[in-house]
């Protein structure tokens, strides 16, 4: 689809290096942090500014060619690639603009990796709220893009509670601002429009975003169980009692040996699952919180609650919990994670449905829950050179959304539809919810140049939409 | 046509990936560059394409391949414990027997192997240095000269080598210690090796100096030279047959020697700093900030260590974000990858240089040369040492 007239026009604007067309470095974008698909892009262009992106997407208009954001590639349900088309591939905007303590935002790049803000504001005492897993690596314009979580949102909220502003590139190369430093606003919600739009909406060029006051006191424990439901159960027991943890978070046996193997963080290696708890605000506030949890667990752990006694124990647990998904790989050549969301008093019955579907299949699954959000992570293992198994693999998850629909929960925590779940769309919303966000996608972008076939079906049977039996029912 | 059958663990290696990119932020190419051809994980792939079909190999392909400083950032984040510089040090050893490395690149390693050479080379750079010729060349861009001019020789006692044989502690001796005395430190870092003595004689050890230059062989190693790299190792072996164990005060040494199996115990000056008790005559008031050099936090894992270290010498570094990132040194990167070795200096200077400080500590003669290389394209006036010169100034 990339042709030599939009090749030539790029060139006479960008220097050689900035364009990347090398077929086998092509290759090396295929996929993001989702291994199930691979779409070649046919071209990858590196802007540094703003203005650079608007000139791009507008030769992508004029030779009709589909484009794509891409941040560090990370995303775990394919939204940044692309087959045949160009990769805006964002990497070269790192820069944290401005820090701004008295208005408690930051104004930053969108390939600011999540952490580094973190990082650049801890000794004035803030954070960066939103923190996924992959915060060493995401970026922040993947975050906003994807609306990303992370174990800390039970009480902080996810990214689009933080985004305050966006200069967003739209898919007529027209450059807009929305938001502002200003916290509350008279307009259409546009920041949440834009925010978890997955790349299909705009190209978002910088961001500003929500700075969070660090904690005065932070108390983290480990609770172990012999039965995963006891775990489960104990989540909404402690949320029903009124406490708010800022984590809530589950680890089964399979990730705590994948964890154990290689991390070597302390985690019980025979244990059916783990809770890992986070408290913090005033320290009077996390004491009662404390106390409340070591009563109402009391008929539900196996073992005595362990709390992190320094700094180090509690980065230590926490490295364990937001490694896990890829300790993974040390027990199994790949892994497709599923994010299904259940109403958290459907954490057990979807846990013991999990099993059933892994015995059914033969496959085994490995689970990390954000448990406090119903926010589900099993972790399929599957040989990534067996097509069976890669067919086996997406049956378990689709069968798993399913029953997170029939529960009344949703396709995604935060990992995205991308092209991974866009089957399942229509059937999540119903057609006239789809139709209704297909307006909004096509009042921005009337080509269906930007991302398309990502998060909003288009017109045609689920059947066709789904991806993997065009891929390897081959 | 290159016959790639002999890979072994290669494939097994690159299976582990999971493609998750949690190593792209700790890559200092890709920092630089922006590109997934110089991440870990586009590495990867690339080794991947390579052992799939030889004919990739493509110059451009290649040149992002060789462009990895080998600093190992990557495998220290690696969720699923990738060895990605076996991975590396296979995929290289094949490549580089199927093409010629550059002049400078040969050069060097041919000089290290050559004992005699290297001791002349010191004078002749010495002279230039104090005829002020090298600050002349490295003004008009020519980077040998820059390179040279990093070198940290003032006085002229600190290129005369020190006597060999046993340096007696005068305390009741705990033990007999082997220094590594190496090729480039035993040249260039003399004054090094004089700390180290002082300091490992004051905590009680004897310490025995080998009488010529010995060689660890990493730079051979990362050349894709497994075969040299082997035989200079175990040259040493029956140098320091005598020793209860050898202290090495290069990282970059002490993180080569421990990869093979040896008669011989190899520790890291940090480790067994770290395992001795410590008597400290003078507390410490100066504002430093330690850059940990890739081959002891990434490849020996000892970033711990030197924290515990620190705390129990009552030492506080100033904390800062950039440290776990290489410095562009990685041995003889500096000559074969000028560009990309710059840019990743000033990644690193741009983060340093938001402190206010007296010392640089380091302990690796690679991010010594590189890091002081920073000091004065920046203008700088703080002082760059080796970790065992500052614990000499407080024993």
């Amino acid at each position: 689809m990339i042709t030599e007239q939009f090749l030539n026009s790029i060139k006479r604007k960008l220097s050689n290096e900035k364009i990347r067309i090398n077929p086998n470095e092509l290759k090396l974008y295929a996929n993001d942090g989702l291994q199930l698909h691979e779409a070649v892009p046919g071209c990858v262009i590196l802007p540094d500014s703003t203005e650079e992106i608007a000139w791009i997407v507008k030769q992508c208009i004029k030779y009709k060619i589909p484009f794509v954001p891409r941040g560090a590639g990370t995303g775990l349900s394919g939204g940044s690639v692309i087959s045949d088309g160009v990769i805006i591939q964002l990497s070269r905007l790192n820069k944290i603009l401005e820090i701004d303590i008295p208005n408690r935002c930051a104004i930053v790049q969108p390939g600011v990796v999540n952490a580094y803000l973190t990082q650049e504001v801890k000794s004035q005492g803030y954070h960066f709220a939103p923190d996924p897993s992959s915060q060493i690596a995401s970026t922040i314009g993947g975050n906003v893009a994807e609306n990303a979580g992370g174990p800390h949102t039970l009480k902080h909220g996810v990214t689009v509670n933080h985004v305050l502003g966006q200069t967003i590139v739209l898919p007529n190369g027209k450059i807009t601002k929305i938001g502002g430093k200003h916290r509350y606003s008279a307009e259409l919600d546009l920041n949440s429009l834009f925010t978890g739009s997955e790349g299909t909406l705009g190209i978002i060029s910088e961001i500003i975003v929500n700075l969070s006051k660090d904690p005065l006191s932070t108390r983290t424990l480990l609770l172990i169980f012999d039965k995963i439901s006891n775990a489960t159960d104990l989540v909404t027991e402690i949320l029903l009692a009124g406490v708010i943890p800022s984590a809530l978070e589950m680890i089964d046996q399979l990730c705590i040996q994948a964890v154990e193997n290689h991390l070597k963080i302390g985690f019980p290696k025979n244990a059916s699952a783990i809770l890992i708890i986070e408290l913090d605000g005033e320290i009077e506030n996390v004491n009662w919180e404390l106390e409340q949890i070591k009563h109402i667990s009391k008929k539900y752990v196996s073992e005595k609650i362990i709390e992190a006694t320094s700094e180090k124990d509690r980065q230590n647990l926490w490295r364990g919990r937001k490694h896990a998904a890829g300790a993974i790989g040390n027990i199994s050549p790949a892994f497709y994670t599923n994010d299904g969301v259940v109403p958290r008093d459907k954490l057990t019955p979807i846990l013991e449905f999990i099993q059933f579907v892994s015995r059914k299949y033969e496959m085994k699954i490995a689970n990390l829950c954000h448990a406090g959000d119903g926010n589900i992570h099993p972790l399929i293992l599957y040989n990534p050179k067996d097509k069976k198994e890669i067919k086996k693999a997406f049956d378990c998850s689709t069968e798993i959304l399913l029953k997170c629909i029939e529960y009344g929960g949703v396709l995604t925590g935060e990992h995205g539809i991308g092209i991974e779940k866009i089957h399942l769309m229509e059937k999540m919303f119903g057609k006239q919810e789809i139709e209704l966000q297909r307006k909004i996608k096509h009042g921005f972008d009337k080509n269906n140049l930007l991302n398309p076939g990502k998060l909003i079906p288009d017109k045609m049977g689920c059947g066709e939409l789904n991806i993997f039996n065009k891929q390897f029912s081959s | 046509m290159m016959k790639l059958n002999q890979i072994s663990n290669l494939s097994k290696i690159i299976d582990e990936c999971v493609h998750c990119g949690l190593c792209l932020s700790s890559c200092p190419t890709y920092l630089t560059s922006g590109l997934e051809a110089k991440s870990p994980r586009g590495r990867l792939l690339i080794m991947n394409q390579i052992q799939e079909n030889p004919e990739v190999l493509d110059k451009e392909m290649l040149q992002h391949l060789n462009t990895c400083l080998d600093c190992r950032g990557c495998e220290t984040v690696c969720p699923s414990g990738v060895e990605y510089h076996l991975a590396f040090q296979e995929t290289t050893n094949i490549i580089n027997k199927n093409q010629t490395l550059p002049f400078l690149s040969t050069f060097i390693l041919s000089e290290i192997k050559n004992k005699k050479i290297l001791p002349l080379i010191k004078w002749v750079v010495w002279i230039s240095k104090k005829l002020r010729i090298l600050s002349l060349l490295s003004k008009l861009g020519i980077n040998t000269a820059i390179q040279g001019n990093s070198i940290p020789v003032n006085k002229i006692e600190d290129l005369l080598k020190i006597k060999s044989g046993i340096h007696k502690t005068n305390q009741i001796s705990k033990g007999l210690i082997g220094l590594y005395t190496g090729c480039i430190m035993n040249e260039w870092f003399i004054k090094v090796h004089k700390s180290t003595i002082n300091v490992l004689n004051t905590l009680g050890y004897n310490v025995f100096i080998p009488e010529n230059n010995i060689c660890c062989g990493a730079l051979h190693q990362h050349s894709g030279d497994s075969g040299t790299a082997f035989q200079l190792k175990s040259e040493s072996e029956n140098i320091f047959k005598n020793c209860d164990f050898v202290v090495v005060n290069s990282a970059g040494c002490s993180a080569e020697l421990k990869s093979n199996n040896t008669k011989i115990k190899y520790l890291d000056i940090i480790e067994f700093l770290n395992s001795v008790e410590i008597k400290m005559k003078n507390s410490w008031n100066k504002n430093i900030i330690w850059d940990a050099p890739c081959h002891l936090s990434h490849a020996q894992q000892l970033a711990t260590t030197t924290t515990e270290l620190f705390n129990k010498l009552k030492i506080e570094p100033i904390s800062w974000s950039g440290q776990e990132i290489c410095c562009g040194g990685a041995g003889n990167y500096t000559l074969i990858h000028p560009q990309e070795s710059e840019e990743i200096l000033k990644l690193k200077y741009n983060q340093l240089l938001k402190y206010e400080i007296n010392y640089l500590v380091t302990s690796n003669p690679g991010c010594h040369l590189q890091l002081e290389k920073g000091r004065q394209l920046y203008n700088r006036n703080f002082q760059i040492i080796h970790f065992v010169e500052l614990i000499e100034m407080i024993l």
